[in-house]
């Protein structure tokens, strides 16, 4: 009995005991997931989640009011805006298509198009203080939030601490990280609660190159289920190489500095591709068809282009099918309006 | 009162370990051992992109990326007339993709780094690809952080084991224009290959191992035959011919140095 009472007794302190408001609940993903690891730094709680959620939807990040996070990361598009390139303030174009934002949890290999934010916490610093984006700075929207009759209290309620840069970003950070999407078809034929159709079938083989009857597709190469991405950085032939290694935009190389990497970007997730039109960094392909077309072409050449990119020889039938198997990606859970997550803040 | 006392040291060991950083806990000696893979093609250092790699019959390539699984790493020793093993790791993931120097491809890539019991080692196994018992599990069955927590193939059940990916130049024309994709898996392609000779480690004598993988190995036989990138460019199943001729070579193509 004494032995265990003195065990009892030393465990605590090897931890920090979080304020006594503040509840701390692991994020769970689904079975047929990865197992997500808890960040020690900044543990995951329904109600971070819930004030990253609110501060998502509120312009008042934005420098003059006039935009939210979620004005280029619409639910309804699967958290993308249907443009080619994202619109900040003043009207302002930036320099890529928004991302849509589906399963970061699972996202360890970078953020951003050229993966040039290590996590969830430190991109969300960004947008913020982007002249393209939201066009605003922190003092200004700390002190907006300080200002505001509510958030002060909803930050104690979800940090058990005040408004601060740490605390904005961490909160948004949370928000996104609980946007998981595994209820597709796709997810439900896996599970043995659905099936596909001959079409969907035909298409599946295609992108997982399955079947010796059909051609390649090459695709579930790097669009790697659960998530549909693999993580990696590639350069998919989707921009001509304008001299050995140099491409209009130098993507992830212009982040390491490494030439092999100029033109390559963070191969995206391919759940809920349906509704997140147009693709590609640039938004260059206004339709599905549009990219299956350049996958089957086999792209520009490029000395760094992938080698799993090249031509695919589909028939018309092909590409229907693989639009279609594309098409079970889709999870109209995740698109619905998201509830109001207000009363875990109260 | 004996009962008492026990019970307390099981407290106090509960509260060391869970606060980390014993540094003397009673047990065997221990030195830092590392493990490297090192990638070559023949004599010269395997590195990505823009070197030409001479290969059979007029034929060249241009590597983009070589990735393999380990397993079951353990060093070799006898214990009273008996052979046993100190386990390494049960898996590990080696890829050469950004080793784009003559440099990295000196240094090499880690493998393992950890403290290990000091003796006198006679060798070291090692798995080629995923072991049957770990092929057997599932990406979901491991957090994020596991090298097993990715390429996976859910249509053949299986990880790929390795990957050899890259550009040919099929007719010497100077053009790298063929692509080149060799995925292989399933467990009819895993090998495991014991190193026999001695490895001592002494208390204090941090010890670094060097895996080499030899490229060329895996596309050509000792007896000079050769896997003809004209009669397949690509390889995605675990019985596909090429998936099978690399999967056999691959034995022949490791041997260990020590640093």
């Amino acid at each position: 009995m004494i032995g265990a009472a003195l065990l009892l007794f030393s465990l605590p302190q090897c931890t920090t005991d979080p304020a006594p408001s503040v509840r701390e609940a692991p994020l769970q993903g689904p079975a047929h997931f990865v197992q997500l690891v808890e960040d020690a730094a900044n543990p995951y709680s329904p109600e971070k989640a819930a004030l990253g959620q609110m501060l998502f939807f509120d312009p008042v990040l934005s420098k003059d009011f006039s935009l939210s996070c979620s004005s280029c990361h619409l639910p309804e598009r699967a958290f993308t805006d249907g443009k080619a390139i994202a619109v900040g303030v003043d009207n302002r174009e930036g320099i890529r298509n928004a991302p849509s934002l589906v399963n970061l949890a699972w996202i360890t290999e970078g953020l951003f198009w050229d993966g040039r934010s290590p996590t969830l916490e430190e991109q969300a610093v960004h947008p913020v203080i982007n002249p393209n984006e939201l066009g605003s700075d922190w003092a200004t929207v700390l002190s907006r939030l300080e200002a505001h009759p509510d958030y002060p209290g909803y930050f104690e309620k979800a940090f058990g601490t005040g408004i601060a840069q740490q605390t904005v970003v961490h909160a948004l950070a949370h928000f996104q990280r609980s946007l998981m999407s595994s209820e597709s078809k796709y997810d439900s034929v896996m599970r043995g609660e659905a099936a596909y159709t001959d079409l969907e079938l035909h298409g599946k083989h295609i992108f997982f190159d399955s079947s010796e009857d059909l051609p390649d597709g090459e695709c579930g190469h790097c669009h790697t289920p659960p998530l549909f991405t693999d993580q990696t950085y590639m350069n998919n032939g989707v921009q001509q190489e304008l001299a050995p290694y140099h491409y209009p935009d130098a993507g992830r190389g212009a982040v390491t500095g490494v030439k092999y990497d100029n033109g390559r970007f963070r191969v995206p997730s391919l759940r809920n591709i349906t509704l997140t039109a147009p693709y590609m960094h640039d938004g260059g392909f206004a339709t599905l068809e549009e990219v299956i077309e350049h996958y089957n072409s086999g792209g520009h050449p490029g000395l760094n282009v992938d080698p799993k990119i090249r031509k695919l020889h589909f028939s018309d039938e092909d590409k229907r099918a693989l639009i279609a198997f594309l098409g079970t990606l889709t999870d109209t859970s995740f698109v619905r309006k998201l509830s109001d997550q207000k009363v875990l803040l109260q | 009162m004996k009962q008492i006392l026990s019970l307390f040291a099981l407290a106090v060991a509960v509260f060391v370990a869970g606060c980390g950083n014993s540094d003397d806990n009673g047990g065997p000696a221990t030195t830092e051992l590392t493990l490297l893979a090192t990638g070559t093609y023949g004599d010269d250092p395997l590195v990505m992109f823009e070197r030409t790699y001479e290969y059979e019959d007029n034929m060249a390539l241009q590597m983009q990326l070589l990735q393999t699984y380990l397993s079951d790493i353990a060093l070799v020793y006898e214990e009273d007339g008996v052979e046993k093993e100190e386990l390494l790791t049960d898996v590990a993931l080696v890829s050469f993709g950004n080793v784009f120097t003559d440099e990295d491809a000196a240094e090499g890539v880690e493998v393992v780094k950890m403290e290990v019991p000091v003796r006198n080692y006679t060798g070291l196994k090692i798995g080629l690809g995923v072991s049957p018992v770990l092929n057997a599990t599932i990406p979901p069955d491991y957090d994020l952080t596991h090298p097993l927590s990715q390429n996976y193939w859910e249509d053949a059940s299986s990880y790929i084991f390795f990957k050899v990916e890259g550009n040919a130049d099929l007719d010497a024309d100077g053009q790298f224009q063929d692509k080149l994709t060799y995925h292989v898996g399933g467990d009819n392609n895993y090998s495991t290959v014991q190193f026999t000779g001695a490895i001592d480690l002494e208390k204090g004598t941090p010890k670094t191992l060097a895996l080499n993988i030899d490229l060329q190995k895996i596309l050509i036989k000792g007896d000079g035959t050769y896997w003809d990138f004209r009669e397949g460019q690509f390889a995605h199943s675990t019985t596909s011919p090429a998936a099978v001729f690399m999967g056999e070579n691959f034995p022949n193509a490791v041997r260990l140095e020590t640093r």
